[in-house]
């Protein structure tokens, strides 16, 4: 390792700003989180969830007693197709047969969600949660079948939808780190493991081929470093950035990735947030991108402005 | 990383739709520049158009042509075949991932409704039962700068197609944007004219 590069593992810690149950809860400040512990923050994020309350649209409601909401905790890193299915079957008995078999959509104060939206990438649920829900809990969902806003929302028809658009983005993550290399070398048993794994909570299994793709020649980083940004304004941006500062010899910080985006980047007007987490500014953009990036293999941030609130006053 | 590798970056990208657009042909066929975002990657081409198209009843492949310059067969009497106007849109933006030009396109009945993903298939005689690597090939994505739903032409593997179709010379700007949509575009209906190459 040239000198000037300091270690890739820094002491400073990466301070939860939430629960200690679920990343992105409310209530009180959590614990802290030491990035040396690499592996339990893989873990750690992994199991992250949110309470979530789905409730059907009331213009939907066909039965003389409406449902009872349904409660979920849903992994903050999965999307919301793969998770709704108790939900579907919870709230169908309840609308007009005639739509019953209609494609579920999700909405949101007002806004539709997105469940694989802008950028062409998905939208997993930990992301839209932080960038719109003011961290409000349980977070409170309508649930609708009627009139599907298809100039809005892509329409997910199937399991296979969803695999497509998973493995697309991975594809996009692995060009920039790796030229697609690694990920073109692997066999398709390899990529089913990446999105069985992922879809069913195995987090060995999916590990097991994901460490390929966080693999780097030692102290140069990956190619690129896959990354968008998130404001309410600006739903999805995305900027090269290299891992490495070649001019000051050093690993490239997440406060000098983010001056990439917004040039007049001011720190004190913003919050950053990953995951629910607000990691410090520098922080290596190396060492987040191989361990809080989403299983899309992309660091999703979240830019919001100190004073926001997305819920009307 | 050079345009004879098969990718070109978005400073290449934009040089090219400069240009394209300045072609007498792309005026004729109504292409347009949309860059009033001075975002990166922000800067797109787009195509409107109303055809007449010969639609399969069910069980039958289509043979559409939406082109820039010929006309549709509209004098089809096949009796398998529906004559119907759709409407087309093709947009053709920057993918930073890839480093190349990517498609997005909608096709819609005149009511504005969207032709489902299956629909389209169909008009271009790929059946997504049998073959579900379609999948791989066009979904349903967010249009990167409208944020509406449209159709995306996967471009992961496009670099390697562009890269074969150079052999080793590097090319202008221009004329890897219009191989590049010629090859892409042919497979979803959009033929561009002879015309554009002889301008390049």
């Amino acid at each position: 390792m040239s000198s000037g590069r300091y270690s890739f593992r820094p002491t400073t810690k990466v301070k939860k700003t939430r629960s200690t149950n679920y990343l992105g809860g409310g209530g009180g400040g959590g614990g802290r989180l030491r990035m040396a512990d690499d592996r339990e923050v893989l873990r750690e994020i992994w199991d992250s969830k949110l309470p979530v309350s789905f409730a059907l649209a009331e213009e939907e409601v066909y039965t003389v007693k409406p449902p009872e909401p349904y409660y979920l905790m849903v992994p903050r890193l999965l999307y919301f197709p793969l998770v709704t299915d108790k939900v579907r079957r919870h709230f169908a008995q309840h609308v007009n047969p005639e739509i019953a078999n209609n494609e579920m959509w999700l909405e949101y104060n007002g806004q539709p969600i997105k469940w694989h939206v802008y950028f062409n990438l998905n939208h997993p649920i930990g992301l839209w949660f932080d960038l719109f829900s003011d961290g409000i809990l349980p977070w409170s969902i309508s649930i609708h079948f009627d009139k599907f806003p298809e100039q809005n929302v892509c329409r997910c028809p199937c399991k296979d939808a969803i695999r497509s658009q998973f493995m697309s983005v991975l594809k996009e993550a692995d060009a920039l780190k790796h030229k697609g290399q690694v990920i073109n070398s692997m066999q398709e048993k390899d990529h089913n493991q990446l999105w069985l794994g992922f879809q069913n909570d195995k987090f060995d299994q999916f590990w097991g081929v994901n460490k390929r793709l966080m693999e780097s020649p030692a102290g140069e980083g990956f190619r690129n470093i896959p990354i968008r940004c998130y404001t309410p304004e600006k739903f999805a941006m995305q900027r090269l950035v290299k891992p490495v500062d070649d001019a000051n010899n050093s690993w490239t910080s997440l406060h000098d990735a983010l001056i990439e985006f917004f040039p007049d980047f001011d720190a004190s007007k913003v919050r950053i947030l990953i995951h629910g987490i607000e990691p410090p500014l520098n922080s290596p953009i190396q060492w987040l991108s191989e361990h809080l990036s989403y299983p899309d293999n992309f660091l999703h941030v979240v830019i919001l402005p100190t004073n926001f609130s997305s819920v009307p006053s | 990383m050079t345009m004879q590798e098969g990718r070109m970056s978005y400073e290449q990208f934009t040089f090219a739709c400069a240009n394209f657009i300045k072609c007498p042909q792309a005026q004729i066929d109504s292409w347009r520049l949309e860059d009033e975002s001075h975002e990166f990657g922000e800067s797109f081409l787009s195509l409107s158009t109303i055809r007449q198209t010969s639609v399969p009843s069910s069980g039958t492949d289509a043979d559409v042509t939406v082109c820039t310059v010929e006309e549709s067969d509209a004098g089809k009497t096949d009796n398998s075949f529906n004559m119907k106007l759709l409407q087309y849109r093709f947009d053709v933006l920057y993918s930073v991932s890839h480093c190349v030009p990517v498609l997005y396109f909608t096709i819609s009945e005149t009511s504005g409704r969207l032709l489902s993903l299956d629909e389209v298939w169909t008009l271009f005689g790929l059946q997504a039962e049998t073959d579900t690597s379609l999948w791989n090939v066009v979904s349903w994505q967010d249009h990167p700068v409208l944020h509406m739903p449209f159709l995306c032409v996967h471009p992961c593997s496009n670099w390697a197609i562009m890269k074969e179709c150079f052999q080793g010379k590097e090319p202008t700007c221009e004329q890897f944007l219009i191989s590049w949509l010629s090859f892409v575009g042919n497979q979803f209906g959009l033929k561009l004219s002879p015309a554009y190459l002889l301008n390049s």
